[in-house]
């Protein structure tokens, strides 16, 4: 049976942080992707993508069922999904644009946006390969 | 006349729906479809007069509930042709106009010129103030309705006309300049006080020329408006004071927005000025709201001042509002507000004779919004 000595609380509560930071760390490497010709990207400017608001880039997004979705959006707009739902409705019914396409998962991201210039996807930095280019990293 | 012109221009989303279909073979045809939509009860604590949420409303809720005041079902769809050619319609059921009913609320072919640069023709938005483009889509805001002191004044929502709009970013921010130029038909319900009743026809806007500039940085968004529009106004039942009316009006509004997410800020002041003097008043409102999670409370308030020779005797009109958004569901969410309102407000017809206009009614709201 534990004993909870203030040193034993310190050392279960750094463990509890240690774990905390690993799983962090796994879920945190998200890279923003771009076609191999398109120029990097500021944090502000993948907001602006995936708000709406850009009049170039075309956002694309994974499936709803993706956890990195959620992540994603969280990172790069400080805003839930529900939130990032609103914006873009404001977004469609003043005519503006249309949301993002949905594709199911980092392999069709990576194809789309392999394809076409003005495409912005994000998938897990382990899914990159040298068909398209990092134009952002959340780390 | 109109009628001439909406054919026209149903003629012409024809014409460039049959000319971008060799495009559609090469491109693909895209087609989208998604709405919005509200739920809501509204209940008036009142039994001296008729609370409703605009101009085009001639009932609404007069001490009971009343589902239609605030309830509403659009549908859009968006079909884009390839090569810069798409169309895009709506239509919208809600309370306006003389009943319950199914209108075509947009109805329109654009042209995308550049990267920047569309034309639209066709029925569009009229977008006079802040958030009158999305003023339908309850999904889209914090609250219940856009105050009535400042949005009251514009009850037209679509025109048929045409509309440019550029939109181009420059060093972070988001310019967006959109002119419009278009006519409109509506009816509207009106009452003058004492005790003459309610008062309604059929009001024709004609000559809507309007200019709407914003910029949007980060969680900034400033914006200008300035709509001019010919009013000519006549009465199915004028009593002999009331003549037909027929002046030039003019709304100019600045408004300013911070949302980062957590903290939103929203303020917007209106002023309108009419080439009779008669219908002249200076309007704003401050809303502030904190997101939680799922939950955001917010509070609002909305001031007007009349100024007008005909409504210079009507006190300001003041609202407190209060209210609860949840994101309850995916793409649902369902909103409580509670708001103490002045019998001065144009929200309020058919008041009994005798009624004091500064005296405050408690007006509770329910919604339940969905986009899909």
């Amino acid at each position: 049976m534990a004993t909870w000595t203030p040193s034993a609380f310190r050392r279960h509560l750094a463990a509890v942080l240690l774990a905390a930071c690993a799983c962090g760390a796994r879920a945190g490497d998200i890279v923003v992707i771009v076609h191999p010709s398109a120029p990097p990207m500021t944090k502000d400017e993948v907001e602006d993508v995936f708000l709406g608001r850009s009049v170039r880039a075309m956002p694309v997004d994974q499936a709803r069922s993706q956890p990195i979705r959620a992540e994603f959006y969280g990172r790069a707009t400080g805003r839930d999904l529900a939130q990032v739902k609103a914006v873009w409705s404001r977004v469609i019914f003043t005519g503006k644009g249309l949301t993002p396409k949905e594709y199911p998962d980092a392999a069709a991201v990576k194809r789309i946006v392999a394809d076409s210039p003005r495409a912005v996807g994000y998938i897990e930095k382990s899914a990159l390969d040298p068909s398209v280019k990092v134009a952002y990293e959340f780390n | 006349m109109a009628r001439s012109l909406l054919r026209y221009v149903f003629s012409l989303v024809a014409a460039v729906c049959a000319a971008a279909g060799p495009a559609r073979a090469a491109e693909g045809l895209d087609l989208r479809f998604s709405g919005y939509g509200t739920v809501a009860a509204t209940y008036a604590d009142t039994h001296r007069a008729l609370y409703r949420s605009s101009w085009r409303q001639g009932s609404g809720s007069r001490g009971r509930i009343d589902p239609g005041v605030d309830s509403r079902l659009g549908g859009q769809v968006n079909a884009d042709f390839g090569g810069g050619w798409s169309a895009v319609a709506q239509v919208l059921a809600v309370r306006r106009d003389g009943g319950d009913r199914l209108d075509m609320e947009w109805l329109y072919a654009q042209a995308q010129l550049n990267d920047e640069l569309s034309v639209r023709v066709g029925r569009l938005v009229l977008p006079a103030f802040m958030l009158s483009d999305v003023r339908n889509v309850g999904y889209a805001q914090h609250w219940v309705r856009t105050p009535a002191e400042v949005y009251f004044w514009l009850p037209v929502t679509s025109v048929d006309g045409a509309q440019l709009l550029y939109r181009r970013a420059w060093n972070g921010t988001t310019f967006t300049v959109q002119p419009t130029v278009g006519q409109a038909d509506t009816r509207q319900y009106f009452d003058f006080g004492g005790g003459h009743g309610l008062f309604s026809g059929k009001a024709s806007f004609r000559n809507v020329r309007g200019l709407n500039l914003s910029a949007e940085r980060g969680p900034w968004t400033l914006r200008f408006g300035q709509t001019v529009v010919d009013v000519h106004q006549n009465w199915d039942n004028a009593p002999p004071f009331l003549a037909p009316l027929d002046f030039r009006h003019t709304f100019t509004g600045l408004g300013l927005q911070y949302d980062d997410g957590a903290l939103l800020v929203m303020t917007e002041l209106v002023n309108t000025d009419t080439s009779d003097g008669s219908f002249d008043s200076r309007s704003g409102y401050l809303s502030v709201g904190h997101r939680f999670g799922p939950w955001m409370p917010y509070v609002t308030r909305a001031h007007l001042h009349n100024a007008g020779t005909r409504i210079a005797s009507i006190p300001p009109s003041i609202t407190s509002a209060a209210g609860l958004r949840w994101d309850a569901w995916k793409d649902v969410a369902v909103k409580g507000q509670v708001e103490r309102t002045r019998l001065s407000g144009q929200q309020f017809i058919a008041l009994d004779p005798g009624v004091d206009r500064r005296g405050s009614v408690t007006v509770f709201t329910l919604a339940l919004e969905f986009v899909f």
